[in-house]
């Protein structure tokens, strides 16, 4: 047989009835319908997490690098053994700290929809 | 035709025909939304503000942010001056041609400018000065959400059957932050206890005649005891001509500071610590009412028809019902219905808010109109189901509220649910939405006036002076101003700042060549009604309140109260006009600029042409 022929006999053979496909779907449907309900409950809890983190994070890169950003700390000399740990992080780092924010920015939760 | 499920049919029909043949147009053809294209998430995603996240929990998270107490409140109360069909049809024109327009635009253009907020657009592509007077408008727009929603929440805790809910509610809210943070309690298990305590309390107190709400109807009366004439007369020209004068009475006072308390600990707290939980226990209280409510609504037309049929008229007149029009004030449909009608057909807030947080996560560009313009659509559906709930319930004197809580109880009586079980499930939703909106104001109010003012008054940084003050502005507008005007105020402020965003956005699609109309036809719409709005509110306050009660003995506080209002209006219509003025010149600015070339690309090397 054809290799052509043969791959079209597997894939007639392997092609999957109504119902595979309607439960793929129904899957699809309820993991999105997760997702949204994760969105309006768990995740602002999440984010509220990442932001207490990121907030110790910038003080902390701030006390050993700050002079990246024109502020003058004098870090102790053994953070330097810390710096290999910090370089991926102080691109990202310095973009957070030096964004222009908005008054409201971080009060916001829940505000959307006065 | 007058029925739940006629109106939750054309209700689907716009969300369907609007999304897909309107909106998903649009961001084809004008947007040209591509997957391919790095958003500023991807860019610059640094765990924390700019975090590529799922489209579904992007719209969840969104859609729980936008829906809150604005589509019920103005739908109930244009529902009960014009009448069920104009409500119907603004909110449902409205969603189509604009609402979804102004939250998707709002995101696009700061996805497409490294994410961005709108302000800050608006700083570099119109004026430096259009982010300043953005900032005086969100002061007092948020002065008159605080004045308006303040007045509705202790009105509703006035009443006997409802305080104990709202009480638990602060203390789970308290005692959730403590064990989620403090002792670091699974999350579903703290949901059991703080969600299921604040539901069982809205149950216990649920019963007019019951142990709970006869202990606070002994307690309103003893405190109205102190001045039995009230502590100040406001005038509602809403109510029937000769009930218009209408006391604030001593318990109403002492509501009203219980929600300032309230409020004051969602002010200064860690956010964690109370404002988080507190809104979390709201969502499920609101979720179960709008699932269920939405669900009760369409069945009731097939199981009790009674409770789906419409009782209140579907169209009073131009100029809305007798007792609107009482005292020379005038409301005619166009302009006022469309600023009544707020957050459901359109809000500005959305855009110039929830850009900041929402856009700097979107993984990618094709789901701009899924989150925006998706969310807005099921923010309509809120609208309509607040429509429904008042129609439902005929017209009695009681005010708008009261209605629509009545109109949730039934509709979750299609379930089995008692009434008395319901409409108090109904009263709780409604005064944990708009609480829960009213805590976080005087957040940002005290941060407002702290960015404001507190470079050349260093006092106003600290947390305390500036949630006092802004209480204190709040109070006195509760306590002597005219509520329909204020919330109509109000309305006209957040319509103002749509018809801005809207300005923003055209001004953004002219300087990339693309075309405006979809967003420029509804920005002057918006402007010139809303414009027009402010001008008859002002007349209005003039008219009913002013003139009638100048040097009138006893009416000092609402005469005062509807100066400060009418201060407020002149206020915002000149900073509108300002940028206004400013839009304009940048369009035309933007319009006189050449069209850019696209860049020559640089000769291969050995001399070849890059052509």
């Amino acid at each position: 047989m054809p290799a052509a022929e043969s791959r079209r006999a597997r894939s007639v053979s392997a092609r999957p009835g109504p119902w595979p496909r309607v439960q793929a779907r129904l899957r699809r449907v309820l993991h999105a319908l997760a997702e949204m309900f994760y969105g309006a409950t768990g995740f602002e809890f999440e984010r509220q997490a990442m932001r207490v983190r990121a907030d110790l994070e910038n003080f902390f890169i701030f006390m050993i690098v700050g002079e990246l950003i024109g502020v003058p700390v004098l870090p102790p000399y053994y953070a330097l053994r810390l710096l290999p740990y910090l370089v991926g992080d102080i691109a990202a780092w310095k973009r957070r700290v030096l964004r222009p924010r908005e008054a409201v920015e971080r009060e916001e939760f829940e505000l959307h929809g006065v | 035709m007058d029925n739940t499920l006629v109106a939750i049919i054309i209700g689907a029909l716009v969300i369907f025909i609007g999304y897909t043949f309107y909106a998903r147009r649009i961001d084809k053809a004008v947007i040209q939304s591509d997957p391919n294209r790095a958003t500023p998430a991807r860019l610059y995603m640094d765990g924390v503000d700019f975090v590529p996240t799922s489209r579904n929990v992007l719209y969840g998270y969104h859609f729980k942010s936008i829906a809150a107490a604005g589509p019920i409140v103005g739908a109930i109360t244009a529902a009960s001056i014009w009448g069920w069909v104009p409500s119907l049809i603004w909110l449902a024109l409205g969603v189509m041609f604009i609402g979804w327009a102004s939250d998707y635009s709002a995101i696009v253009v700061s996805v497409r400018n490294d994410g961005n907020s709108l302000s800050a657009i608006a700083h570099q592509l119109i004026a430096p000065r259009t982010r300043r007077i953005l900032l005086l408008f969100i002061f007092f727009y948020l002065l008159l959400v605080a004045g308006a929603f303040g007045n509705l929440v202790a009105n509703v805790l006035n009443q006997p059957i409802v305080p104990l809910g709202i009480i638990a509610l602060a203390l789970f809210g308290l005692l959730g932050g403590y064990l989620l943070y403090r002792k670091r309690m699974d999350l579903i298990l703290v949901t059991v206890i703080i969600v299921g305590g604040t539901l069982l309390a809205v149950l216990l107190n649920a019963d007019q005649n019951g142990w709970v709400a006869t202990r606070f109807k002994d307690f309103n009366g003893w405190l109205n005891d102190f001045d039995k004439n009230g502590v100040v007369t406001v005038i509602n020209p809403l109510a029937p001509a000769n009930a218009q004068e209408v006391p604030l009475s001593v318990s109403f006072v002492f509501w009203l500071l219980f929600m300032f308390a309230f409020c004051y600990l969602g002010a200064i707290l860690p956010i964690w610590r109370y404002t988080q939980p507190v809104n979390y226990i709201g969502f499920w209280l609101t979720a179960l009412t709008i699932v269920l409510g939405g669900l009760g609504a369409f069945l009731a037309f097939f199981f009790k028809h009674d409770l789906a049929t419409f009782k209140i008229d579907g169209f009073t007149s131009f100029n809305g019902t007798a007792a609107a029009q009482a005292r020379g004030a005038i409301q005619p449909l166009w302009p006022m219905l469309f600023v009544t009608i707020a957050c459901g057909a359109i809000s500005g807030w959305h855009a110039l808010i929830g850009s900041v947080s929402t856009a700097r996560q979107i993984e990618n560009e094709e789901d701009m109109l899924p989150v925006g313009g998706g969310a807005m659509f099921s923010e309509f559906a809120l609208g309509l189901l607040s429509l429904l709930a008042v129609a439902t319930v005929p017209l009695s004197g009681a005010p708008a509220q009261n209605r629509f809580a009545q109109g949730i109880g039934n509709f979750l009586n299609v379930f089995g649910i008692s009434t008395t079980y319901g409409t108090a499930i109904g009263f709780a939703a409604f005064v944990v939405i708009v609480i829960t909106v009213v805590q976080l104001l005087f957040r940002v109010m005290r941060v407002t006036l702290a960015e404001g003012l507190g470079e050349r008054w260093p006092v106003f940084r600290n947390m305390h002076v500036g949630t006092l003050i802004s209480m204190l502005a709040a109070f006195v507008l509760v306590m002597s101003g005219t509520w329909i005007y204020i919330w109509q105020l109000f309305g006209s402020a957040n319509q103002l700042m749509a018809s801005l965003s809207l300005l923003v956005v055209t001004v953004w699609l002219f300087s990339t060549r693309r075309n405006p109309l979809y967003a420029g036809l509804p920005c002057v719409f918006m402007y010139v009604t809303t414009m027009a709005a402010t001008v008859v509110i002002g007349y209005n306050l003039w008219q009913t309140i002013v003139d009638e009660f100048w040097g009138v003995a006893g009416r000092g506080v609402a005469v005062g109260g509807a100066l400060v209002t009418i201060a407020i209006a002149v206020l915002l219509f000149v900073a509108a006009l300002f940028i206004a003025v400013d839009g304009i010149r940048a369009i035309q600015r933007f319009r006189e600029r050449p069209p850019e070339v696209a860049p020559r690309p640089a000769p291969a090397p050995g001399g070849a042409s890059g052509d």
